[in-house]
């Protein structure tokens, strides 16, 4: 199933964008 | 769990670029062909993160050095690295919009280094809609923003009120960054044309 593997790609490649987004602001706004 | 805003600035640019690659002819095939490398640096970078909400006992060795800042510095490194290793494969706009985004984060670890905590602007706060109760509890790697703080310019001092919060120049170049890449994917891309086939030798 290429097409599935490719749709599962890209939602993980846009999950991953969306965590660097967090990781890029959260740590650094945080109290901790 | 992140907060409602912080959700909405992770989801975002996902859902405009979705909704930008509707508009575009052939815009979701294009989307589809995202292919972010080494994803593993991301959950590992949230991995630390999780460790440093969490706090468990056993973690203090990891997470106390530096008054705090090494499993920050763990998390700047793991994503700049995650940045690097995608950055190649991209085309030029894709490149440009990543090193965008890398530079944002990198101005929030600057002052965020410089000062020991993100200081924050109070009069910037006030326009944002935090209430004085909010604001004048101090919190512990959120200091005010004082004539003493350094790299002030890269501190929070821009209000948004819809999201009642304050940012810095950094996070808009982290969130202008991704967007600009998710959106810059929704481009249909002519294909490099394949070289060609070298000459046979030895011919007749």
């Amino acid at each position: 199933m290429p097409r599935l593997r490719t749709l599962w790609t890209a939602a993980l490649s846009m999950a991953a964008a969306a965590a660097a987004i967090y990781l890029a602001i959260a740590p650094f706004h945080d109290p901790n | 769990m992140p907060s409602p805003i912080m959700l909405i600035l992770m989801i975002l640019p996902v859902a405009v670029a979705v909704v930008v690659a509707g508009l575009r002819s052939g815009g979701w095939r294009a989307l589809l062909q995202l292919r972010l490398r080494h994803r593993w640096l991301v959950g590992g970078a949230a991995a630390v993160q999780f460790l440093r909400l969490s706090d468990p006992e056993w973690a203090s060795v990891l997470l106390t050095p530096l008054r705090g800042a090494l499993p920050v510095l763990a998390i700047w490194a793991l994503v700049v690295a995650f940045v690097l290793a995608n950055l190649p494969g991209l085309h030029r706009s894709g490149r440009a919009a990543l090193s965008v985004f890398l530079a944002g984060m990198t101005m929030n670890f600057a002052a965020i280094l410089a000062n020991g905590g993100m200081p924050y602007s109070v009069p910037a706060a006030r326009r944002a809609g935090l209430s004085p109760a909010q604001i004048d509890v101090e919190v512990l790697g959120h200091p005010h923003l004082t004539a003493e703080s350094r790299l002030a310019p890269l501190a929070d001092v821009l209000p948004v009120p819809p999201l009642h919060a304050v940012a810095s120049v950094g996070d808009l170049l982290i969130f202008g960054g991704l967007s600009w890449l998710l959106i810059s994917l929704t481009k249909r891309r002519t294909p490099v044309p394949a070289p060609p086939e070298p000459a046979l030798l030895g011919g007749n």
